[in-house]
């Protein structure tokens, strides 16, 4: 297999980890949540968005349509902010950031099994879109056009978050928020729903993510146990909190993926576990992570 | 440490006087649990080794989270490793029982060894992010090795021994072998928790900084918990594999360690005995509600009622705590090896 294609398929994948950790990283850096739920967020994202995509081809009578898919992947982001308000209403009847922690695994657990049952347990695909299906030349090689589009959009979302956080009035309260909740909230502002904004971005981002990937990579039962699996490797390299380093541990356990399926087959997730280790073993905290 | 020698003569002394008591009450209840295979059927019986078995993973759990501070959720990659040595040793190489079991126990001492190196620096959540990460390159590593683990649908048939000439593969016998187990592995840790280095353990759960100026090598002390917790889960996945006889990537599952987890949150972390009544309680139910949702719906899907109650426990017990019962367990109450906070401030 040629190198570029190699690393073209870990930028495409380290892109969607990119989106999928992003929303990881926003509710822990704001709430100290480790959501364990999050592959589940993704998966009934996914699903859902898939549902809908099916449901609007069959009111347009026609099969990949943009549209549709478009339907498909908002309804995803909805799906994955209405998981997230449920999991805020819980996360109020607890205190303490272990015990919250525990409450985000029972969720994952009914969410995961919820979706075996009204999915079933075969594997589903997106209908991707027309405009997007055929693969296009590249750098004198063909490769698929939707993949690059994930690409696109990822870089879109990273520029969307970074100008959210650092540009905005309401990223300096969430920055602020994140260092001194009492402060912001002894200066007048609404702290809880600041959170629970937080918590629906982060969820919506993960519920889109769900329907981007599920157009690719297909949903089954087992997608929630391995998108969380990612998403935790993506925080513990880059940094737990950390926007940046969100991104530079996708591209990275991307792209060991990638090289790792090519090279070692049987063996990938030992290069991947090992790479996780060499960066804790040399940052305790992660890449680009704070000291606690 | 004149307050270390104060706590460890009070705790002495209070020892002594319920040494007997607490003999008696264990030899009851033993005997009590003895006498539980002639008034069930096999599947019953079957259940309750199951339930000894999880609730000796339960007590493993506890010794972290309640009694060392450090909440763990790779239990059950400790398990799982102790499970496929089992099967790969005494199944794919013929090793003799007791040699594979050995080893197998050693696997997961090793596993636990090597992973605390790294882990044992970090703290709190940071603690469980790792443990769950270790979780998940277990379950990775089940599932992709194919030529050594079998893959997605693991190692059948393994073979259960036969010793001094009991078969294991009889369930009662094995219930026997299970109730042992979990009684010399409670005794033992008992005996541990109540001995120096435990108390020093306790004492980092609640002030790692003060034991830290006390001279204490908090993270030796973190490390050789960790240790110990490995090899007591690695117990139990040797006599998971002579329970179920199969090994598959799914104990390494997120839906297994919920059960364990479940088990130590109903019984209390606090106490060491209490995860096992905890196992017990979870396993029944596991059963009836399988069963019920079997009757009314026609359906094998359970999991979203199981989630359901894990959820509805953290739940009750935080605001059990909250309201100052000072219940950290829903079975938890009267005496026994107890968490006791050390440090008061």
């Amino acid at each position: 297999m040629a190198i570029l294609q190699i690393i073209l398929n870990g930028l495409t994948y380290g892109a969607l980890l990119f989106v999928v950790a992003s929303g990881f990283t926003l509710i822990f850096g704001l709430a100290r949540v480790v959501n364990l739920s999050h592959g589940a967020f993704y998966m009934f994202g996914g699903y859902v968005g898939y549902s809908v995509c099916v449901w609007a081809q069959h009111l347009m009578q026609t099969r990949n349509s943009g549209l549709a898919w478009t339907a498909g992947v908002l309804a995803a982001g909805l799906a994955g902010a209405l998981l997230a308000l449920v999991l805020s209403w819980l996360l109020k009847t607890v205190k303490g950031e272990l015990p919250q922690t525990l409450l985000t695994l029972g969720l994952a657990i009914m969410v995961g099994d919820i979706c075996l049952w009204i999915w079933g347990g075969l594997p589903v695909t997106l209908a991707v879109p027309r405009a997007l299906k055929s693969p296009v030349e590249f750098f004198g090689m063909m490769y698929p056009a939707y993949r690059l589009f994930i690409i696109v959009i990822a870089v879109a979302i990273a520029a969307l978050l970074y100008f959210l956080l650092f540009w905005s009035q309401f990223g300096r309260l969430i920055r602020a928020g994140v260092d001194n909740r009492e402060m912001v909230s002894a200066l007048g502002v609404n702290i809880d729903r600041l959170f629970l904004s937080i918590f629906l971005l982060g969820g919506f981002l993960t519920g889109i993510a769900g329907a981007i990937g599920g157009s690719y990579l297909a949903l089954s039962p087992g997608t929630g146990f391995q998108i969380l699996t990612v998403a935790l490797f993506v925080v513990i390299i880059g940094g737990l909190g950390s926007l940046l380093g969100s991104g530079v541990g996708a591209l990275i356990v991307g792209l060991v993926d990638s090289f790792g399926r090519v090279y070692f087959s049987q063996f990938a997730i030992f290069l991947l576990s090992a790479t996780v280790i060499a960066i804790l073993g040399f940052r305790a905290q992660g890449l680009f992570g704070r000291k606690e | 440490m004149e307050t270390d020698s104060s706590l460890l003569a009070e705790q002495k002394a209070r020892l002594g006087a319920e040494r007997k008591r607490f003999a008696a009450l264990l030899a009851a209840l033993l005997l009590a649990a003895a006498c539980l295979p002639f008034f069930t059927s096999i599947f019953q019986t079957q259940l309750l080794t199951g339930a000894l078995i999880l609730g000796i993973t339960a007590m493993s759990f506890a010794l972290l989270a309640g009694f060392g501070g450090m909440i763990s959720m790779a239990q059950m990659a400790f398990y799982g490793m102790a499970s496929y040595a089992m099967a790969i040793t005494s199944k794919t190489w013929g090793w003799p029982p007791l040699a594979s079991a050995g080893f197998a126990v050693a696997c997961s001492i090793a596993l636990a060894a090597v992973f605390g190196l790294i882990a044992v620096r970090a703290a709190g959540v940071y603690f469980l992010i790792m443990t769950l990460a270790l979780l998940q390159i277990f379950y990775g590593v089940a599932m992709q090795w194919n030529s050594v683990t079998g893959g997605y649908n693991g190692i059948a048939g393994i073979p259960r021994p036969t010793l001094f000439g009991f078969s294991l593969g009889d369930p009662t016998t094995l219930f026997y072998v299970a109730l042992a187990t979990t009684a010399a592995v409670y005794l033992l840790l008992r005996r541990m928790l109540h001995s120096p280095f435990g108390l020093i353990v306790q004492g980092i759960r609640d002030n790692p900084v003060r034991m830290a100026a006390l001279g204490v090598r908090v993270q030796r002390h973190r490390w050789l918990t960790l240790v110990i917790s490995g090899a007591v889960a690695g117990v139990a996945g040797v006599l998971g594999t002579f329970h179920y006889g199969v090994v598959n990537p799914e104990v390494a599952g997120l839906s297994t360690s919920v059960l364990v987890v479940l088990a130590a949150l109903i019984g209390g972390v606090d106490r060491l005995f209490t995860p096992v009544l905890g196992a017990v309680v979870v396993s029944i139910l596991v059963s009836v509600v399988s069963y019920m949702m079997q009757q009314l719906f026609g359906t094998s899907r359970y999991w979203t009622i199981i989630g359901a109650i894990f959820v509805i426990v953290v739940i009750l017990r935080e605001s059990y705590a909250r309201r100052g019962w000072s219940v950290r367990g829903l079975l938890a109450s009267g005496r026994g090896t107890r968490a006791k906070s050390l440090a008061k401030d």
